[in-house]
């Protein structure tokens, strides 16, 4: 299993942590795993939505206003 | 204080801590909405906007009906609705959220929200009082017949056929949209009702200190900077009392998720924020409206003009997107 991709987005606010996400998972493969780490709470529903829609795995874990979004390519 | 002061404190500020703490909730934020349509493909958040639109219409006018509010609907200024409306969306891009959308991030403990809602406040008041204000009151001396302002009186339908028709296609669409998986909050339709809801209250609420309307942001955001810098108390309204009570309401429901955080972005990025307010104040002020007074209160009274001004947010909110932050990626 390949190292998981940390994309820490923390302090980031809209419309950037979707966007940043995006062009980061651009060139992804099946196996990928990417650990996204946001603080802003808009952000944790619409990247989740966006990478189910795109047919990936998401697990969401909550500590204390911040997120950790696992997303496996598959 | 007085008595009327009280009264408005009364009745202004629990609604304004309800709606805090359903935006909070429901991450009801309609620049996210909007942007959203386009850039994600995504229509949830605009689906909990069109359900809270629809459960107030029928409440705000069937209570109309029955003689219990009055409800109308405002003057057609089209070219303040497009000019204003085009600023305003291109201002909450920059901004980062709508204008309700950044009074109740102050309550989450953004930053970056505090110094929005400090400009777009100041905006409204150059705008509706000061330095900026000839250049509105000539845009909003374009204005169409009075009856066209109402959209029944410019698509020529009887109010209730008209109202009839947006709950049967509206509430078509939204009971055949898909219910996905929240992960922290609110559905999009335990959203959309309950923030329906405490826009019907709204109106129900200011209409015991006399004032005919529902939910704004705009004005009540201008009457906080007139009442510190001059002290007249008669500003401190229904308006006032009840966006106050929003950030506050926000952060009960923050702290109880255990979501607050004190957090901040990048300093070039607060200043794109900054500017962003100012963008909404002047868009807002001119326009007569924000993404509340007009595209959920105004639009639920009938208001053509509302509906034109929401068209431009939502395009300036498409336009600021894209040349300010999709170009360079």
């Amino acid at each position: 299993m390949p190292d998981p991709k940390i994309i820490d987005l923390k302090g980031e606010i809209c419309p950037d942590p979707l966007i940043q996400v995006q062009a980061a998972m651009k060139n992804n493969s099946v196996g990928d795993i990417y650990i996204v780490i946001v603080d802003y709470p808009l952000a944790v529903e619409n990247i989740a939505r966006w990478a189910e829609n795109e047919g990936m795995d998401v697990e969401v874990t909550h500590n204390e206003g911040e997120w950790e979004i696992s997303i496996t390519v598959t | 204080m007085e008595q009327s002061i009280l009264k408005s404190l009364a009745l202004g500020l629990p609604v304004g801590l309800l709606f805090g703490i359903a935006l909070q909730r429901g991450r009801f934020c309609m620049y996210s909405a909007f942007r959203d349509l386009l850039f994600a493909r995504d229509t949830t958040l605009f689906r909990a906007y069109i359900l809270a639109l629809l459960v107030q219409i029928s409440i705000i006018h069937g209570l109309d009906t029955v003689g219990f509010l009055t409800v109308r609907h405002f003057e057609f200024t089209w070219l303040a609705a497009i000019v204003g409306g085009t600023i305003f969306g291109v201002g909450i891009s920059l901004a980062g959220g709508c204008a309700s959308g950044s009074w109740y991030r102050v309550g989450e403990g953004m930053v970056g929200s505090i110094l929005v809602v400090i400009s777009y406040a100041l905006g409204v008041a150059a705008t509706f009082w000061g330095a900026f204000r000839p250049i509105t009151t000539y845009l909003r001396s374009f204005h169409a017949p009075y009856e066209l302002g109402g959209l029944d009186g410019l698509f020529n339908l009887p109010r209730w056929i008209l109202i009839s028709f947006f709950l049967v296609i509206g509430g078509s669409w939204l009971w055949c949209s898909p219910r996905p998986k929240v992960y922290s909050g609110w559905s999009w339709t335990k959203t959309g009702i309950i923030i329906g809801l405490i826009s019907a209250l709204a109106w129900i609420s200011s209409a015991g200190v006399g004032r005919n309307y529902g939910m704004s942001f705009t004005g009540p955001s201008g009457n906080i900077i007139r009442y510190l810098m001059t002290g007249q108390e008669s500003s401190l309204n229904w308006g006032a009392w009840m966006i106050l009570g929003v950030p506050v309401g926000a952060f009960f429901a923050a702290s109880w998720a255990k979501e607050f955080k004190w957090r901040a972005p990048a300093p070039e990025r607060m200043v794109k924020q900054l500017i962003g307010g100012l963008m909404m104040g002047f868009g807002a002020a001119t326009a007569g409206g924000c993404n509340i007074g007009h595209s959920l209160t105004g639009i639920a009274a009938l208001s053509s003009t509302s509906l034109l001004a929401t068209i431009f947010i939502i395009m300036g909110s498409w336009l600021g997107t894209y040349l300010f932050f999709m170009r360079k990626s």
